[in-house]
């Protein structure tokens, strides 16, 4: 087929061995982060970076593209650790999923390589009970970013509302510090807006604890 | 090695069109009265997705991304920019 | 964690080049963009007009012209700086091959990327070696605070009146080029201290001091200024150490000079990277000294002039090495560092498994996975019946 779509699993075979599982053992967290080309998905990751570098932790994020062009899908992948971050390749074995267009999951294997308890953050307006979520995910978080988005800029772009959600569910970073990365990131004509959007995803994201076999408790 | 081409160089040989109408959230909407055919929007569409139609140009909906590029192009202000919300 | 004294910045691998440009002081910039450097024009181009960078940017339309431009400026006496990638770079022949063999010294930064066909905009590194003859030096970045750290660096190695060379700092596409970590930028006053003004002697254009500069040479002569070439690479060598040692007294960071060696006592084992994927394999290295197996890693960061004596130092007491390379040398049907590798090594080489691991072609991934593969392969090695090279994602290791 001639389409191009990010395969970052091209023959790896995954590992059975303790080696591999102490990886991830280690404190490593890897985040991998799926949009379209002009959702923000690469200055989510580097907000997200930054925040956690003010936390005083060591973080790194790089993108990866087939084709550079608005609306086509988009990987971000980001890794975090009390140590400095060495391994630049690419994240085949997330612990958190944030997946920024619900239409992704026709053209992308999104749920590649999570791991076992694994966390999602998803931009949907539908009820966890009509999602198909895939067994050994432990944490759900849902925002509707898109209307989050629309309602307070009038633009699809939702990858501050996402942050808001990242930070609630997987609670990795502090809302302060995302705002002070904000701070950084936006002038004041948009910084406003942004903030407004980081805060109401937060207070809006539900965050579900399933037990690892998709069933809601 | 198992190799995936047949090919001594790059060279590809099938035509996928993309999807990409799956890519938009919003949508253009032409009004009939104001299009004055002139065709730039056709000539700007990067998804080579706006046709002529009857009345006026129009937007291939299984093509067009949304990106409102014809809106900024069209000097007779004949195009805007609907939402659409998908499930 | 022993605190911060400077803040850390968020930079991705063009920005830090662009700061380590900055904080260089060049007065004559001249780019063009290509993916993917082209972040590293526009941070140019804002720090210019942010007045944080007090230079001159020459609008170019081509590659050619943009070396073209810095020819002049250099010879005329100013500090310059560039960067580009893969066709650009292919597209900058003419005059590249002139810049060192007229012995101007600058930095310009390489983003590595493919060069095509295939059509690819993706990361690798076969631009920067296809031109390793041409007589630069030519240094690799693991990460961005050494991308960041090398540029300044390389004005110390390149203007010193031993080498008069110019140098490139190469760094992965995509891979670092547009990779966001954490980097402390060093203080404009402290890297002044460590990098004096740019003065150019040994060849000018000056009213003062007129001369012709490279005028019709005859075969002797020109036999002469290869050998004077020669010798200045090797002095390189030296200088690069000492500069690396210098930077690491002013500034506590330190990247080895040449090669780096990353926990190769007791060990019968050794990878060899060059490039981003160092860091990958370092985490590869740890998890399998953790499983009792001796590994070691040795980081090639100048690929010109070749490191043969600490190369060589390293692979002591080694039983099986294995060369990962993100380039293709044709014609020796083998990358680049493992050829350079075992032509340096000679007769050393006898009595050692070399392995040759090709791949990170075209921004396809060298994983922690690949590298833990090839080491157990090494571990296993009974006897001399291996293959030699094998070609990572698409055979299996």
């Amino acid at each position: 087929m001639g389409i191009f779509i990010p395969k970052f699993s091209a023959n790896v075979i995954y590992f059975t061995e303790e080696i591999l599982f102490s990886i991830y053992k280690k404190g490593v967290k890897e985040i991998r982060v799926h949009g379209r080309g002009g959702q923000g998905v690469v200055l989510a990751s580097e907000i997200f970076v930054s925040a956690l570098i003010k936390e005083g932790k060591h973080a790194a994020c790089f993108p990866y593209f087939g084709f550079e062009r608005r609306g086509a899908p988009v990987v971000g992948f980001i890794r975090f650790d009390e140590k400095p971050i060495r391994q630049k390749d690419q994240i085949y074995r997330p612990d958190c999923l944030v997946v920024m267009d619900e239409t992704l999951f026709k053209a992308v294997s999104i749920y590649q390589g999570i791991k076992e308890n694994g966390i999602l953050v998803l931009n949907e307006k539908r009820d966890l009970a009509e999602i198909t979520i895939p067994s050994g995910i432990r944490t759900v978080g849902i925002v509707d970013a898109t209307r989050v988005s629309l309602d307070l800029t009038g633009n699809f772009i939702p990858n501050t509302a996402m942050l808001g959600a990242l930070c609630r569910t997987t609670d990795w970073v502090k809302i302060h510090s995302l705002i002070k990365s904000l701070k950084e990131n936006f002038e004041q004509k948009l910084l406003n807006k942004n903030i407004q959007m980081i805060q109401r995803a937060f207070e809006e994201t539900k965050v579900y604890n399933l037990g690892g076999d998709s069933k809601w408790h | 090695m198992a190799l995936k081409s047949p090919y001594q160089a790059p060279l590809g040989k099938e035509l996928y069109v993309i999807k990409t109408g799956e890519w938009r959230f919003q949508k253009p909407v032409v009004s009939k009265e104001k299009c004055t055919r002139c065709g730039i929007c056709l000539i700007f569409c990067p998804t080579n997705s706006i046709k002529e139609g009857e009345a006026s140009y129009e937007a291939d909906l299984e093509t067009c991304k949304g990106c409102g590029i014809c809106v900024n192009e069209c000097y007779a202000g004949a195009v805007t920019m609907e939402v659409e919300r998908k499930g | 964690m022993s605190p911060r004294k400077t803040p850390k910045k968020v930079v991705n691998g063009n920005m830090a080049a662009a700061y380590g440009a900055m904080l260089s002081r060049p007065t004559v910039l001249a780019a063009y963009p290509i993916t993917p450097q082209t972040p590293l024009v526009e941070y140019l181009s804002r720090f210019i007009s942010e007045g944080l960078l007090k230079a001159e940017m020459v609008e170019v339309e081509s590659e050619h012209s943009a070396l073209s431009v810095l020819h002049g400026a250099c010879l005329a006496g100013g500090r310059v700086f560039t960067g580009t990638s893969s066709q650009g770079l292919a597209l900058m022949y003419e005059p590249y091959i002139r810049t060192s063999t007229l012995r101007l010294p600058m930095v310009m930064a390489i983003a590595n990327r493919e060069v095509i066909s295939p059509q690819s905009v993706w990361g690798g590194q076969q631009d920067a070696v296809t031109l390793r003859d041409a007589g630069w030096i030519q240094i690799f970045c693991e990460n961005n605070q050494e991308i960041l750290d090398s540029v300044i660096m390389g004005y110390r190695i390149a203007e010193d009146r031993e080498v008069l060379l110019p140098v490139n700092i190469c760094y992965d596409g995509f891979y670092l080029s547009h990779m966001s970590e954490g980097v402390e930028i060093p203080s404009q006053k402290k890297v002044d201290q460590f990098l004096p003004a740019f003065g150019i002697e040994h060849i000018k254009l000056d009213p003062e001091e007129p001369m012709s500069v490279d005028p019709l040479t005859p075969g002797d002569l020109l036999t002469e200024y290869r050998f004077k070439h020669v010798e200045a690479m090797k002095r390189a060598k030296k200088v690069i150490d000492q500069v690396d040692g210098e930077f690491q007294s002013f500034f506590q960071r330190g990247y080895g000079g040449q090669v780096e060696t990353y926990r190769i006592d007791n060990a019968d084992l050794l990878i060899v990277t060059m490039g981003s994927s160092t860091g990958t394999a370092k985490v590869a290295v740890d998890l399998a000294r953790e499983q009792g197996i001796g590994i070691g890693l040795l980081k090639i960061r100048t690929l010109r002039p070749f490191p043969s004596e600490r190369m060589v130092e390293a692979i002591q007491g080694k039983k099986a090495i294995a060369v990962i390379d993100r380039n293709v040398c044709f014609g020796w049907g083998t990358g680049v560092v493992f050829m350079e590798m075992k032509a340096a090594m000679g007769p050393l080489a006898r009595g050692i498994a070399i392995l040759n691991y090709i791949g990170g072609l075209g921004g396809s991934d060298i994983t922690v996975e690949h590298i833990l593969k090839i080491i157990r392969k090494m571990d296993r090695i009974k006897d001399k019946d291996f293959k030699q090279v094998t070609w990572l994602g698409v055979e299996d290791v």
